[in-house]
Parts: C-alpha cells; structure tokens; sequence
C-alpha cells in the first residue's frame, strides 16, 4: 500500500510487550481515553466560546487551556502508536493492512487530516488574531465561528470513528 | 438469573446487537458523552485547583449544559447497552466499580456547583479548601470510572495490573507536571 513494505509501521518490541505484559494495551486504552477527555473538554470549550457561549469570558483567559489540549493530543498520539505498531499481538493482522480494509480507521485519519487544516487555517489566517484580542461580551466574526463549529464536529467525528475502529478490522 | 437473561433475549436487545450499525453507534455516542461530561467537568476541576486560573469561574457555567448533554448521553447509551448483556455485566464486580464511581461523580460535582454558585457572588469567587477537597476527589472518581469502564473485557489479573500500572504511570505523569509544568505552560507561575 502506497509503495511502503507491508511491515511499515509494524514494531517487534511493541508486539513483544503487548504479548508478554497483558496489561499494556489496556492501559493504553486508560491513557487514550485521558487524553481523549483533555483534548475534546479544551477544545469544546475554546470551540463553544467561539461560537457565543461563555461570551462573558475573555478569549485570552482560555489560553491556559492550550497546553493542556496539547498534551491529551500527545497522550492520544503516543497511545495511538502502540495500537497501531503492536496492532499484530492483538489481532494478528498488519498495520498496513488495517489501514488498507478498515473504513473507521480511513474515516478517522481523514477527519484527524481535516482537523489539522482547519487548525492550521485558523492559525495562519487573521482570524486567529482576531480571537486572541476578542473582549468579554465580544462576538467572534462569522468566518471564525465557521471555523469553531467545524472542529467541533471534526472532533466529535474523530471520537465517533475511533470508537468503532474495532468493527472495521 | 431469568429475568436477566429475559432481557438480553428480548426482541429490542436482539435488534440492536443484530444491527452492527445501531449497536456501534450507541457505543460511539458512549464515549462521546463521556469526553463532554468528564472533559468538561475535569477542566472545572483544573480551574478550582488554580490550574487554569484566568478562567472566571462564574461564567464558566454556561458551559454546563453541554456536560449535562454528555450525560444524558450516557445514561441513555449506558442503560441500552447494559441491557443487551445484563447477565454478563452484572456479574462483573467492574460494573459496580464503576456506577458506584459515576454515582459518587454526579454527587461530587453537584456539591461543588452549589458550592461555586449557590450563592450570588461576583466573579472572583473564594475557593475554599472544602472546594480544592471537592475538585480532586472528582478527579479521583472519574479516572476510577474511565479505568473500570476500559478493563470490563478483561480478566480479574489483568484487571488488577491494569489498575496498579495506570496509578503508577499517572503518578509518574503528575510528578513530571509538578517538575516540568511550569516550563510547559501546563502550570501558572505563581
């Protein structure tokens, strides 16, 4: 797939910890759900006062909040790649291949694609130094709203999609 | 035992688990609820115990109804799916973990809700030791929740070490926060 050898993404050690430690993969579904709960709590919150609600906060006091959607990204990530590269030792199948035949999972890097691009439009468009200086009781403008509702449902869908990776196998 | 096994026999239980796509929903829309209603409520928690501290409180409640939304989620995807399978679930001491957890969540976050905004007040509110108490507890019974809800499909050892090795793991993670937090942003200077 994609010209990539069929082992791309496959870890011996990763299989070899999952086999041997029962609790690894497990715990790595705790730490994906941690980070999972830190990253869709901040940015529903960034995303909701975008859209009006918590007008009466500052956009700019929620920025303590960055990191830690940043972190539950990392956790999300990190715990990801042990699902993905030990993905042998749990159901015997190759990381590639999973890519190849699960939809859910196809569906869930496309919307994780989509998130980023918006991200990256808000980030590099002026509309985020628009939202940095946004007042309390401050509407935010029509396009960042846009914006704040697609990642609120890019998220939701992230989430959706992961959930049923399982059923796509 | 019957009466149970009535249940998962029913006609709806039986639809739903023959339909791949309503059951996988259900169990989508699940965590769905769980990452508003604990995300959110998680991040008060972060607020009351000073980390995100420009973040007024009082305002802060008009994001409550989305939580509530979590919730009533979950309460309706969790009563679907524990009828699909009751006579598995309800043998499993997990199960009990975890409602007990979630009960005692519901009645943790109600207290500190009243305790933040049962009386008018301005938006600098004084938050208490009783309030901090209150707010790591939450932390507390959610993460008891989130872990007994992931190891129901296990064994009792496996169980048990996932339960050792997440409190080990998270010990570590929140040691490195209290030493690199700052640095990080993930913590205020104070």
């Amino acid at each position: 797939m994609f010209g990539l050898p069929e082992d791309f993404l496959q870890s011996h050690l990763i299989e070899h910890w999952i086999g041997t430690y029962r609790w690894v993969w497990p715990v790595s579904e705790v730490f994906h759900f941690i980070g999972l709960i830190l990253l869709v709590g901040t940015v529903a919150i960034l995303d909701l006062r975008i859209l009006g609600i918590g007008k009466r906060i500052p956009y700019s006091n929620l920025a303590p909040l960055m990191p830690w959607a940043v972190l539950g990204f990392i956790l999300c990530v990190v715990t990801g790649l042990v699902f993905v590269t030990g993905l042998w030792a749990n159901v015997q199948m190759l990381p590639m291949e999973a890519l190849a035949i699960d939809r859910f999972l196809q569906l869930k890097f496309i919307f994780i694609g989509l998130a980023g691009i918006n991200l990256l439009l808000f980030t590099y468009t002026p509309v985020a130094r628009r939202i940095d200086v946004l007042a309390a009781n401050e509407e935010a403008p029509a396009s960042a709203k846009v914006m704040g509702a697609a990642s609120l449902v890019l998220w939701v869908g992230i989430v959706y999609w992961g959930r049923l990776i399982p059923w796509g196998l | 035992m019957d009466l149970l096994q009535a249940i998962e026999a029913s006609a709806l239980a039986m639809w739903i688990k023959e339909s791949s796509t309503i059951y996988v929903a259900i169990l989508a829309s699940h965590t769905i609820g769980l990452a508003f209603l604990v995300g959110i409520s998680s991040i008060l928690a972060f607020r009351v115990l000073g980390v995100t501290e420009s973040i007024p409180i009082d305002p802060f409640q008009e994001f409550f109804p989305l939580m509530y939304a979590g919730a009533a989620i979950n309460v309706f995807t969790g009563v679907v799916l524990l009828g699909l399978y009751p006579a598995d679930y309800l043998v499993d001491p997990t199960i009990y973990v975890k409602l007990a957890a979630i009960l005692a969540a519901i009645v943790i976050l109600r207290r500190l809700k009243d305790a933040l905004y049962g009386v008018p007040h301005t938006t600098q509110v004084e938050l208490s030791g009783k309030t901090r108490q209150m707010a790591v507890a939450l932390l507390i019974v959610w993460l008891i929740a989130t872990v007994a809800g992931r190891v129901m499909a296990y064994s009792t050892p496996t169980k048990l070490q996932t339960a050792a090795a997440t409190v080990i793991f998270l010990a570590a993670g929140i040691g490195l926060i209290a030493m690199f937090g700052r640095r990080l942003r993930l913590l205020r200077d104070s």
